[in-house]
Order: C-alpha cells, then structure tokens, then sequence
C-alpha cells in the first residue's frame, strides 16, 4: 500500500520518519525526526500512501 | 440534544477536517474545546478554516489552559515517560486529557498514547476517549437509519482521510451499528 518510490526519494530525515511511522506508528516522533510539523507530516503521510491505523 | 462537550486533539481535528461530512460532529457535541495549545499546531488552510469558522458560530470554544494545568499536563507527561509500554504523550493531548477529566467529558483523539493513559492510570478512567471510529459509531447509531448508510458513512471517512480503523475495532463496531439499525 504505501509508495515505496516515494518514501526512498525523500531526503534522509523524512525518509527515516517515514519507516519509522511505518514500523511503530508513532507520529509525534516520526514528525520530529523529519523536523516537520504535525500537520505537514500527516500530509505527507496521505502523500505516501502510508495509513495511519488508529 | 444533550449538553455533551468534548475536547479534541490536533490529530483528531487534522484528520476529521479533511472529511466531507465532518459536521456531523455537530449532531453528537454541544461544543468542543480547543486548547490554545492545539491551535498552535494548525496549519494548512483547510484546517484552519473549519476551525475559525466554528469558533465565529461557537460551536468550537478557545480554551487558554490554567496554570495549574499545564504543570497538570506537564505532570502526567513525564509519568507516562516513565512507564516502559506506553506512547509518548506531547503537550496538547496531555493538555486535552487533564481538561476533559476536570470536567468529566469527552477527549477526541487519534493518539495512542492519550488513549493509553485513559486505560493505565486510574484518576483518567473517567475521562472517555473517543477516536474518529467512536464519534462515527455514534453518529451513526442516533442519526442514520439504516447499516448500510452507516456502513457507507465509515468507509467514505476512511478513504477521503486516509484514515483506516482496524479491522477488529471495525468489526466491533459495525457489530453495535448493526444490533441497533435496520438492515
């Protein structure tokens, strides 16, 4: 489901958060590893492909 | 309809916002709290929007936290950082959380950590913590009339915000929707 091509064409910072979104769900670090603010990191999420399963 | 007020996270409101039916949260609340702290993390145009117009119709209140509650906040931060097994919590859901126990309502949240402190310290356990899925369950169960409306209603939710509930907490809950509609 999500887009891998998308997620390891990101810089290094996003493309970490973004696995590490993927393997713990954690979103508030995930945003903080990839410097970004939640907001933005949630659409980057929607970007992704990757679910957010809550 | 009841005075039922709730107090909803950042995650929450960014995702709900994104839905084309996301009134419907008028139907089920009286009002929503927003902390100013909440508000902060608001961003895109979208978001903001809905929330500035729900303040200007009053149905979304600004709240500026206490003193004694951020320290509050502050508190349970650093005790849920203690605990091994649990999700971190930031400052506006812990915020969100000791707000809806001090006025024994509703926390609206996606935040697993938030939803954890409800289930492992006691002075929470009367706050009551509903995600996106809870708030539709209910939608569903007091103003539709048939499941497969309802059934519709959760699925158009997941798609436009890319939101997917999990599968045993979905079957729980289309279980409820469905013992309480019609076919």
């Amino acid at each position: 489901m999500a887009d891998w091509d998308f997620i390891e064409r990101q810089p290094p910072r996003i493309r970490e958060a973004l696995k590490y979104y993927i393997e713990v769900g954690d979103m508030r670090i995930a945003c903080k590893l990839a410097g970004m603010d939640l907001e933005d990191f949630r659409y980057l999420l929607r970007e992704a492909k990757i679910p957010v399963i809550v | 309809m009841s005075a039922r007020i709730g107090v909803a996270d950042t995650c929450f409101l960014i995702d709900w916002s994104s839905f084309s039916r996301r009134d419907l949260i008028k139907e089920v609340f009286s009002s929503i709290l927003i902390m100013e702290q909440v508000l902060a993390e608001a961003k895109t145009r979208s978001v903001i929007e809905w929330i500035a117009k729900n303040l200007a119709e009053g149905f979304f209140i600004l709240y500026t936290p206490l003193e004694d509650e951020i320290n509050e906040a502050r508190e349970l931060i650093l005790r849920v950082a203690r605990l091994p097994f649990t999700r971190r919590i930031e400052v506006p859901e812990a915020l969100c959380l000791v707000i809806a126990r001090k006025i024994n309502s509703y926390v609206l949240t996606e935040n697993r950590g938030a939803l954890m402190v409800i289930d492992v310290f006691e002075e929470y356990s009367n706050v009551k913590a509903w995600r996106s899925l809870e708030l539709l369950r209910e939608i569903a169960v007091n103003k539709l009339n048939r499941f497969k409306e309802a059934s519709e209603l959760i699925m158009l939710y997941q798609r436009e915000t890319h939101h997917i509930f999990p599968e045993e907490d979905l079957n729980s809950v289309m279980e409820v929707i469905k013992s309480v509609l019609k076919e």
